[in-house]
């Protein structure tokens, strides 16, 4: 198996192919070495143990426009595709969270971004999928064709499972054309008073096409997709202005200016946290999934990031993001969190917290019975124990 | 088989005497779905009030070691609701519950006896609806719709059923209560609202559904163009995804069905048309006119010969209630039929046509064709005469060389309809034994004893077989049975 290094204890697997993960992970599964699926690789000091990355898996399996779907290997990056996507006028509507995200993360972590309002997330998307059990089985579930019920669809309850129950190998989306002359309508704001335009915009029933705020720097930016020939932009524009009662800066796509370039296409969709904090910079990361009555009325969304911080909103949907480059103040943060969203129906996943934080905030006792099923599921397909992954501990 | 009379006991004590139903007239009543190929009555039929009632039941019957399954409507038509000799079949109709409603959250609750068409209604006043519409909309279950994983015409353009639940609550076959999902729309960790949508019934009962409520549609324009031959109707379909749009709906209709449709239903289709496409779009006003031109544009550089718009809302339901309605309709121009429901890529739409009619010539069958052309899926309908033993032969042996077809073409066996009974002897065909083994064992952490919904999805060994193997016999047992009318 080639390249693969051993800094200090632990190794860092990159097999060439799924025929040579697949033989690793059988071998694990004989003499019982968990490892952990990662994405990106750890720095050596960061190793805790051995690790698995299908980085190098890049290729494109298949491609057909006309058809609307497309098959790729697990390790390409989400900006690769976006970007073979677009060649073609194509779009699949899901962002990732950091530039350089590969496609299996994405999946394995059901993560989605500002465009989820109307077109939902990669479980909307995904068609099929390739993986390799724990014991190195190749798995293959859906398929090339955008609808199909044909047995149990293992392809969608793989996202999310955060390499506890399989290593993906190859993922197949529907997509759709890409919105025609897409344009952006931004604003700043002292405070979250912009949610009343976005609750107006939303009982309205306007067909946006992404919609995203950011506290930052003291204050909130707020971005509004449209699309559209030149009439029905005008009418989304004329009503938008209406219904937020405070000016609206139009730019069409790519032409967006500072500060509002922070929602330009190529952040949107390939890494819309990573203008904020680099991923090498970030402390502390806590993703919120509430319903949209959460964000448009119940939570107060002012003062629950600190100067410094960064707080991404994706209101209808809906989830938030909270993050700082320091973790220093993490217990508090979180802490407030907890109390703000207590009475809400969602979840709060601590991406990036202190170990000490996680395990004392991340126990839930009694454990609910879907998260017991999913202990289940694992145990099943998983007996020894072999992928190793912090959500199912 | 009537029940076991302790059992029969112990049912009555929690459901009610009333709702506890081993006689010979209600069993017979339930032998099949809406799949009429496969009938096996069951040994008694429960009719749970809630979900108490559902629990209790089902630890008895889990205690006993009776396996039984759910139904919704029976409208399916794959034969998911249909027993297994000795199963107790537990009918659903009574959760008729429905709402909340939560405009903000565009989520409804509902009960899994509601049926489809009266979500939409209840959602209605607050401009939205529930976008999943089978033809069947006006009599089935949404509890069957999430078992199914149910589509639609509207779906090439906002998906089925998975893409628009968000939570379920479920009765697992020992009777513990399980909430997957929830109204946030995301929850952490795998995702099993995902598995169970779809999951035909066998890994547990759906007692509360959130479905996701999507904006009613501004302004909705419905194009019919006629064309004179299937191969040029299907090159517009793919001619109009090329162009970068994608319509809500993109509906094919063949000649016999056209002239079917208007011996019943009289909606105005040419009868001298070889095909007929509707082709729905649906946005704000402003940018519709503009779509629709283009649209016009490409239908007819693709050899349309007319191309109708819908002028007002009356012609737009006569329109669709002639492609809802089309499966009965056929019922005027043969006493039987099968209804397939293979998946392709839809630029094999031409060739794959033209195949499915050599088929039926080969087997000396007529096949009409009624489909959702944008999304790929087929549902050519096999005419036959159900008297004919050798016709039912020849029948079943078209519709397994149509799905052979589909799976050639890198397409699936189901675009909507699910598995069943009825296509589970060539699931082998779809996936590698390695797959086939991983959802047996996703199924065992749900289902490990495979009380509920026995037999269905997987390959049974031996049934293929049985009818293969003695083509007279098996003729003569179909020919016993209540033939083939979908």
């Amino acid at each position: 198996m080639s390249p693969s290094s051993s800094p200090g204890a632990f190794t860092v697997f990159q097999p060439g192919n799924p025929d040579e993960a697949a033989a690793l992970l059988a071998d694990r599964t004989r003499t019982g070495q968990p490892l952990a699926v990662v994405d990106r690789i750890p720095e050596p000091g960061e190793l805790r143990r051995d690790v698995l990355s299908v980085r190098q898996w890049r290729n494109q399996r298949f491609f057909h426009p006309a058809d609307m779907v497309v098959g790729v290997d697990s390790g390409l990056p989400m900006a690769e595709l976006h970007r073979l996507l677009a060649e073609q006028g194509m779009r699949l509507p899901v962002g990732c969270w950091f530039a350089g995200d590969s496609v299996g993360a994405v999946a394995a972590a059901n993560r989605f971004g500002p465009e989820r309002l109307m077109r939902g997330g990669l479980r909307d998307s995904l068609i099929g999928m390739e993986y390799l059990t724990p014991t190195g089985e190749c798995v293959r579930v859906g398929g090339k064709v955008v609808k199909n019920v044909t047995g149990y669809d293992l392809g969608r309850m793989m996202l999310g499972n955060r390499g506890g129950l399989c290593l993906m190998t190859g993922l197949n989306f529907k997509v759709m054309p890409a919105p025609v002359q897409p344009h952006g309508l931004f604003l700043s704001a002292p405070d979250s008073s912009w949610r009343a335009g976005v609750a107006a915009a939303h009982a309205a029933r306007l067909p946006l096409d992404w919609l995203q705020a950011v506290w930052r720097d003291g204050g909130w930016l707020v971005g509004i997709g449209i699309s559209g020939n030149a009439a029905r932009r005008e009418r989304l524009v004329t009503e938008l202005r209406s219904m937020f009662g405070q000016p609206l800066t139009l730019f069409a796509d790519g032409r967006e200016e500072a500060p509002f370039d922070v929602f330009a296409p190529e952040h949107r969709l390939c890494g819309f946290l990573s203008p904020h904090i680099p991923l090498s910079r970030l402390g502390l990361h806590v993703h919120g999934l509430f319903p949209t009555r959460t964000f448009l009325e119940s939570v107060d969304l002012d003062g629950l990031a600190t100067p410094g911080d960064i707080l991404v909103v994706h209101p209808i949907g809906g989830d938030f993001h909270l993050l700082a480059p320091s973790d220093s103040a993490a217990e508090r943060q979180v802490s407030q969190l907890r109390d703000r969203f207590s009475e809400e129906r969602g979840s709060l996943v601590f991406e990036k917290v202190p170990t000490a934080l996680r395990e004392r905030w991340g126990r839930v006792d009694p454990l609910p019975p879907e998260r017991i099923l999913m202990k289940r599921l694992k145990r099943q397909l998983d007996p020894a124990g072999i992928l190793v992954s912090s959500f199912f501990d | 088989m009537a029940l076991d009379p302790r059992v029969r006991k112990k049912l009555i004590r929690v459901l009610g005497s009333d709702y506890v139903k081993d006689d010979p007239i209600t069993c017979y009543s339930y032998r099949c779905d809406g799949l009429t190929l496969h009938p096996a009555e069951p040994q008694a039929v429960l009719y749970p009030a809630d979900r108490d009632q559902l629990v209790a039941a089902v630890r008895i019957l889990s205690e006993q070691g009776i396996s039984f399954l759910p139904r919704g409507a029976g409208t399916g038509l794959s034969g998911g609701a249909v027993p297994r000799e000795g199963s107790v079949l537990i009918e659903m109709v009574r959760f008729r519950a429905i709402g909340p409603i939560d405009p903000v959250n565009r989520t409804i609750e509902v009960e899994p006896g509601v049926v489809n068409l009266h979500v939409s209604h209840a959602a209605q006043p607050h401009g939205l609806y529930f976008v999943p519409d089978p033809s069947s909309q006006k009599a089935c279950s949404v509890g069957g719709n999430v078992g199914e994983n149910s589509g639609g015409p509207h779906t090439l353009k906002y998906g089925v059923t998975v893409n628009h639940v968000v939570g379920l609550e479920v009765v697992l076959p020992d009777g513990e209560v399980v909430e997957l999902g929830g109204p946030a729309w995301t929850t952490p960790g795998p995702d099993l609202l995902s598995l169970f949508i779809g999951s035909e019934g066998t890994l547990g009962i759906v007692t509360k559904i959130i479905c996701r409520l999507t904006p009613l549609p501004e302004r909705v324009h419905t194009m019919l163009a006629v064309f004179g031959s299937v191969r040029e109707a299907c090159e517009s379909v793919s001619a109009i995804i090329r162009a970068g749009i994608v319509p809500a709906a993109l509906e094919m209709i063949d000649r016999i069905v056209i002239q079917a449709i208007e011996q019943t239903i009289g909606a105005g289709f040419p009868t001298d048309a070889e095909a007929v496409l509707i082709v729905e779009l649906e946005d704000l006003r402003e940018g519709l006119d503009a779509e629709a031109e283009q649209i016009e544009t490409i239908l007819r550089a693709n050899g349309a010969v007319d191309v109708r718009q819908a002028a007002d809302e009356a012609e737009r339901a006569l329109i669709w209630r002639a492609r809802k309605e089309a499966f009965g309709a056929l019922g005027s121009i043969s006493p039987s039929f099968y209804t397939q429901d293979g998946v392709i890529p839809r630029s094999a739409l031409p060739r794959v046509l033209e195949r499915i009619l050599a088929i039926g010539a080969a087997h000396g069958l007529t096949i009409a064709n009624v489909f959702h052309a944008g999304d790929g899926n087929l549902h050519p309908l096999i005419l036959y005469n159900s008297r004919d033993p050798a016709e039912i032969e020849a029948t079943h042996q078209a519709g397994r060389e149509i799905l052979e077809t589909c799976l050639a073409e890198g397409g699936s066996l189901s675009g909507e309809h699910g598995i069943g009974l009825e296509k589970s002897h060539l699931m082998d065909g779809a996936f590698d034994e390695v797959s086939l083994n991983h959802m047996k064992q996703v199924r065992a952490v749900f289902n490990p004893r495979e009380l509920l919904n026995p037999g269905k999805i997987f390959p049974q060994p031996g049934r293929c077989g049985e009818l293969k193997g003695r083509p007279g016999d098996a003729a003569a047992q179909l020919r016993a049975k209540s033939g083939i009318r979908v």
